[in-house]
């Protein structure tokens, strides 16, 4: 049954075997769910909006025309969804949601090596965790999800210039702070 | 000599760049050992990034996804059944009405009179139908209609207005 492409699966629930929507969730529960961590900064909010998703996903495949890969469509679900929880709790979300223009500042609370930050590893996990919203979510889509900026696009509905250009700054900015902080002569 | 600076350094990690644009980043490198130690970061940034955290959900979680799952079928299908329900009761009044003037027609024309008399009955009777349903539905009435319509969904909208507060407390309380 692992074997069965989304597209198997989908069309065996529609035909009524309800229980093969089990495979799905299964197949994207670990992916989505580190976005929407990403995202929401709390693990339980994420599994409970992560739930919804995933109910919304089942209500509506009857309107999944099969343009684009199921995972696609879904991370568009959980994007959104965790952007209109993210708004309905007031967060501080435009700023972190302007436009691509702004400047990309990592926190300065990471600016300083400290004594737990020796290691590169831990210390560039920690400046991920500090990414603004969209760019973190472009990086676990990216690196965790293995989507192609077009994929991304699809999902985030912007453009892939826009997706390449968040990609490269974030990378840039994280190697900024590793020059900052004299990680470089460890890596060399 | 080119300058290599962030965009194409990424460009080339992501392997987007021609084949003579690699190789002049390729003969930059080897005489800059500033671009080296950039790249340097660069491919450490893209390898921890390789290697981020995926978080998992509770182990029972595709279990309980499954059961609202099943609560929305059933729940899907009890509004089906319902709304096929409403429609039958509706249509098996409307049958029953339209059965009641038929009848009342025929008895109007004792059944044994002509045809084009009978039709010509059954016409005026149709019409003095219409003539008391538009006689219930005259302006004076239709306002006194509406009056109780408003009133209903005055009410109507307190009392969901009161659950919906309810509910966000029960809520909070939760929380």
């Amino acid at each position: 049954m692992n074997n069965l492409t989304d597209i198997e699966i989908i069309e065996s629930v529609k035909k009524g075997n309800h229980s093969d929507f089990a495979l799905l969730i299964d197949r994207y529960k670990n992916k989505a769910f580190s976005l929407l961590v990403r995202m929401l900064k709390n693990e339980m909010e994420s599994e409970e909006v992560l739930q919804d998703c995933f109910l919304k996903a089942f209500k509506s495949l009857g309107n999944f025309r099969q343009e684009s890969k199921f995972s696609t469509w879904f991370y568009r679900i959980v994007y959104n969804t965790a952007l209109t929880r993210l708004s309905a709790k007031k967060r501080k979300i435009e700023t972190e949601m302007s436009s691509i223009d702004d400047h990309l500042d990592l926190r300065s609370e990471y600016d300083y090596r400290s004594a737990e930050q020796k290691d590169t590893s831990k210390y560039i996990q920690k400046l991920i965790d500090s990414l603004p919203l969209k760019y973190a979510s472009v990086i676990t889509m990216f690196y965790i999800d293995n989507m192609s900026c077009e994929e991304i696009s699809e999902a985030m509905e912007t453009s892939v210039a826009n997706i390449k250009v968040m990609l490269h700054r974030s990378r840039s900015a994280l190697k900024d702070q590793l020059i900052k902080n004299n990680y470089a002569e460890e890596l060399l | 000599m080119i300058e290599l600076n962030d965009e194409i350094l990424n460009k080339y990690i992501d392997g987007e760049l021609d084949q003579a644009s690699l190789n002049e980043v390729r003969e930059q490198l080897k005489n800059s050992e500033n671009d080296r130690m950039k790249l340097a970061m660069f491919q450490k940034v893209h390898g921890e990034l390789g290697k981020l955290k995926t978080f998992e959900p509770s182990k029972d979680f595709t279990s309980m996804v499954m059961s609202r799952v099943q609560k929305e079928v059933k729940s899907g299908q009890k509004d089906r059944f319902f709304m096929l329900f409403i429609l039958s009761v509706f249509g098996v009044i409307i049958c029953g009405v339209l059965s009641y003037i038929l009848v009342l027609g025929f008895q109007h024309t004792g059944g044994n009179a002509q045809d084009v008399q009978n039709i010509s009955n059954y016409v005026n009777y149709i019409n003095d139908f219409s003539g008391s349903i538009k006689n219930i539905l005259s302006p004076k009435n239709i306002s006194v209609f509406g009056s109780i319509l408003s009133f209903g969904v005055i009410i109507s909208g307190y009392l969901f207005f009161e659950s919906q507060r309810q509910t966000r407390r029960n809520l909070s309380k939760l929380h």
